[in-house]
């Protein structure tokens, strides 16, 4: 039966759970900037919140990979990476280049009056698709949609006249010139000044699944007509758009008269999981205790009893990929120390455990205690009754009730466990093909790095591991990539030059001590080669309580820059004649808004010895979904920096249970945007608190309650 | 290193999804398996009934029930695991069940778009009266992680009275059919019931992406 429905839910992916929504009213389409837009230009409308479209679009001369992320219901952001053929004239070489946008949608669109938004494009990039807007959209009817607006910079290359901010500030009326530097900061004294154009267009949806969309751009192309490699007979053009399905969209278009555009985007809605409830495998039910035992007020609480519980406990729930670290049992009540392997909701697990403990316990417990653990140490603890679980099984609002009955708070001590014999030391190992990417360099979209990678985990106790991990690269082209010098140590710079030397590369081998040091506060020592480039010692602290959204930790290391053949010993420098050795470290705060945002800042010493601080902002759903930016100024100077004056970046966090469909905690990470440069930097270290304890916490286990009764 | 080095070390790692016991991602692993014994024949191949015989089930100390999808040719055998007042779960050995308040579905798991929890007291009265209208609650799993609950009119009426034969044995049963609609989806059930409330067989939908389940008591 799941196999079918599998086969199903990959088919019928998102067509039954947006469906209604979707064939009623025209759709935001992709415009081949990845934007919300019609051809070249955009629009004023905003994507549903959240999600977004990984578009490829272009023709003969230029082709754009663009990501775009509804960040929140009016903000549209845009990463894009783009090729630009024949880039200084005929037959020179292509130019790979990046840019990002943003779009605010400053009116929504109401009965009379159209959506208003304003734009940057290409706001942080070397600058060669720089042009700001304002634009205005209007429904007409049903399927009708008509767009005007004001563009400036490149979008007002063609038909520009003076600019009418002129009123407010002669000043708006010159452009100055580019002062692109080392790229990657804000064209601020640039933005909407200089001579402005008028552009517009209209979409008209001619059947449910087409579009017709044509455009009156302000886009002449100068540039690329002066090199004689793109030449306009217009400015108008138009083309169509076929989306059968609301997860992708396809593009044909006829560009200003004589070139023909194609586009393609992949839709995503973060929130709209192709098998909404996952073929997880049904949890044990509730076994119901008889009227006449629930009055039972002892059991025959004795040593012998007690393991023979644990035991049985253990091994029903290993079956279930949950870890049994210890129970404490009491005449009435029990409190169960747990790892959750398998599920990526920690509600989900709690009442799994919870149903097998009404099948195993005898009557007289009543209140189960549960104890999420991670790497080693309990990070909460939630309550709830036996009597609740048997009332409210399989019953309407039933996952809000229990959560209304239950109590999340601090773990306990750790008196009074019965340990599970699967809690002794251990050693796991495994071997797996891995897959580097190294995305978006300046002269090529991927490179790869594969081979073996074997990883080993000696657990001395829950809490103490030592693990390492080594590689053997088989092929790939990622050590060519092309990072360009700054006039600071080389602390990330090199990393192509790290493991260049083939062989077997020492990844990582490190004892990490977990703890809770006192209330609240959770700690965290690791010791060895840390990561492929540094070796050394560091410590963190985090103070979290079970119910606040706010957190401070702090972290401090010593370090030193380990030798690019990845072995044991450390990296000489002729010009320090010796090694690299650092003390870095960070305060930091961390603050969950709990409506989908969370935000972090640091502050502190990166590993090039720079200070400074580190502000990242995350849009996060329930279900695991993360879309993070961030970005790192430190007091190196832009210019000693190099490419992209200061460190930034986006990162994609994206939860494999999602899409498969079957339970998981792995994720997949896509860093999107950042460079390996030396301003900055930070350790990369596996297993950070915050990361490591929030799942348990209150934020987290309420988003995902719906998964209890999963 | 040579090509043949090489790709015998590939081929050391030829379970692509990595061997030894850190790598070891079970699938489907559900506690729920682990307790369940007796049922023959494996779900998702013929229909297992032609495996069974009013004999065996006459001896069998097992409560069995048959539920299939009707989109599909899925069909499973299931026995009963969970026994909570009314609400009774039965569940089939991929991981499947299926849990039925006096007939009627209150909850699935593992079927990818799961009911987590329903209210049907009004349509097992309105059942049991021979026709009436009531309020269905229905909780579903979004694909967010949150609950969302559903209320569903629904109209119960009487239709002919149907002989059905399940494994060598008939009932006489009322066909009685359940008229449903919320703001999003209508559908239509169909209960074949005996004159003590007891459905034997039934059709009863279960969510958009699932559609109708088919049920026998055997």
């Amino acid at each position: 039966m799941i196999a079918w429905l599998k086969r199903l839910a990959a088919f019928a992916t998102g067509v039954c759970v947006s469906a209604g929504a979707w064939a009623e009213e025209l759709p935001v389409g992709y415009s081949l900037y990845g934007t919300p837009g019609l051809i070249d230009m955009p629009s004023a409308m905003a994507l549903p919140d959240g999600q977004f479209g990984v578009t490829l679009g272009g023709f003969a001369n230029q082709q754009r990979g663009s990501f775009t992320f509804q960040i929140s219901p009016r903000l549209t952001g845009t990463f894009r990476y783009s090729r630009f053929a024949d880039f200084t004239g005929p037959d020179t070489d292509d130019l790979f280049d990046r840019s990002f946008d943003l779009q605010y949608q400053i009116l929504t669109e109401g009965p009379a009056r159209p959506a208003v938004a304003v734009g940057l494009r290409d706001f942080l990039g070397t600058g060669l698709y720089t042009g700001e807007y304002i634009v205005a959209t209007k429904s007409v009817g049903s399927n009708v949609r008509v767009t005007g607006g004001l563009g400036w910079g490149r979008l007002a290359s063609n038909g520009g006249f003076t600019n009418p901010l002129g009123l407010i500030d002669d000043r708006f009326e010159v452009r100055p010139a580019a002062n692109v530097g080392s790229g990657g900061t804000p064209a601020f004294e640039q933005f909407f000044r200089g001579d402005a154009a008028v552009f517009g267009g209209v979409e008209w949806q001619i059947r449910d699944d087409v579009t017709f969309v044509a455009e009156y751009s302000s886009d002449a192309y100068t540039r690329e007509s002066g090199l004689g490699v793109v030449s306009q007979d217009g400015p108008v053009s138009f083309g169509v758009r076929y989306r059968p399905r609301p997860t992708y969209e396809l593009g044909a278009y006829l560009l200003h008269g004589n070139e023909i555009g194609f586009s393609a985007t992949l839709i995503t809605d973060p929130g709209a999981r192709p098998a909404p409830s996952g073929f997880d495998a049904a949890p044990i039910p509730v076994a119901v205790r008889a009227a006449d035992v629930r009055a039972a007020q002892t059991w025959d609480q004795t040593p012998q009893n007690e393991q023979i519980l644990l035991t049985g406990i253990a091994a029903a729930l290993e079956l279930d990929g949950i870890v049994i670290h210890g129970i404490d049992f009491g005449p009435r009540s029990i409190r169960v120390r747990y790892s959750n392997e398998t599920y990526r909701a920690e509600a989900q697990a709690i009442g799994h455990i919870a149903r097998a403990l009404t099948v195993a316990l005898p009557p007289a417990i009543e209140t189960f205690t549960f104890e999420p653990m991670r790497r080693g140490i309990p990070v909460s603890s939630v309550t709830l009754q036996r009597a609740d679980l048997e009332e409210l099984e399989n019953t309407s609002d039933a996952a809000w009730h229990m959560l209304a009955r239950s109590e999340i708070g601090e773990a306990g001590d750790d008196a009074g466990f019965v340990i599970a014999p699967s809690t002794a030391a251990s050693f796991e190992w495994g071997i797996v093909p891995y897959v580097e990417l190294a995305l978006f360099d300046g002269n090529s979209p991927i490179r790869t790095d594969y081979g073996v990678e074997a990883r080993a985990r000696y657990e001395i106790r829950p809490n103490i591991v030592l693990s390492g991990s080594v590689r053997y690269s088989l092929g790939g082209d990622i050590a060519q990539g092309a990072i360009s010098p700054s006039t600071l140590h080389p602390v990330r710079r090199n990393a192509s030059l790290y493991g260049a030397s083939g062989g077997i590369l020492l990844e990582d081998l490190a004892l990490h001590w977990y703890g809770r040091p006192g209330e609240n506060l959770y700690s965290r020592v690791s010791a060895g080669y840390l990561e492929q480039m540094f070796a050394g010692v560091s410590g963190e602290i985090l103070w979290k309580p079970v119910g606040s959204r706010f957190a401070l930790g702090g972290e401090l290391s010593y370090v030193a820059q380990r030798s690019y053949d990845m072995g044991f010993g450390l990296q000489n420098f002729a010009n320090l004649g010796g090694s690299y050795q650092v003390l870095t470290g960070h305060v930091s705060a961390y603050y969950d808004f709990a409506n989908g945002y969370s935000g972090r800042v640091d502050v502190g010493r990166y590993l090039a010895g720079d200070w400074g601080a580190t502000v990242a902002i995350n849009r996060e759903f329930s279900n695991g979904w993360r879309l993070g930016a961030y970005a790192t100024l430190t007091d190196v100077p832009f210019a000693d920096f190099g490419e992209g004056s200061f460190d930034k970046g986006v990162l994609l966090t994206i939860p494999l249970d999602w899409g498969t469909g079957s339970p998981s905690r792995q994720q997949a990470n896509v860093n999107l945007s950042s460079l390996l440069r030396d301003g900055g930097a930070r350790l990369n270290i596996d297993g950070r608190l915050y990361d490591t304890i929030r799942d348990g916490h209150s934020t987290r286990l309420e988003d995902s309650w719906g998964r209890f009764w999963r | 290193m040579t090509h043949l080095a090489r790709y015998l070390l590939l081929m050391l790692c030829a379970c692509l999804a990595g061997c030894g016991p850190l790598e070891s991602e079970n699938m489907f692993r559900g506690g729920l398996q682990a307790v369940m014994t007796g049922v023959s024949g494996s779900p998702d191949t013929a229909d297992p009934r032609a495996g069974l015989s009013r004999d065996a089930l006459e001896q069998s100390d097992l409560e069995l029930a048959l539920f299939a999808v009707v989109a599909s040719d899925a069909i499973a055998t299931t026995q009963l695991v969970g026994d909570n007042g009314h609400r009774r779960t039965w569940a089939a050995m991929d991981g499947v069940s299926v849990t039925l308040d006096r007939g009627v579905i209150v909850a699935t798991r593992g079927l990818g778009d799961d009911i987590m929890g329903s209210d049907v007291s009004e349509v097992v009265h309105a059942l049991r009266q021979r026709g009436g209208s009531a309020t269905r609650l229905v909780d579903f799993l979004d694909g967010n992680d949150q609950i969302v609950r559903r209320a569903y009119i629904c109209d119960i009426s009487a239709g002919a009275d149907e002989t059905v034969t399940i494994i060598g044995r008939s009932y006489r049963t009322t066909v009685m059919t359940e008229q449903c609609r919320s703001a999003t989806d209508s559908f239509e059930n169909t209960y074949w019931m005996d004159r003590n409330g007891g459905v034997w067989q039934s059709r009863q939908w279960v969510s958009p992406l699932v559609g109708f389940l088919d049920h026998q008591q055997l």
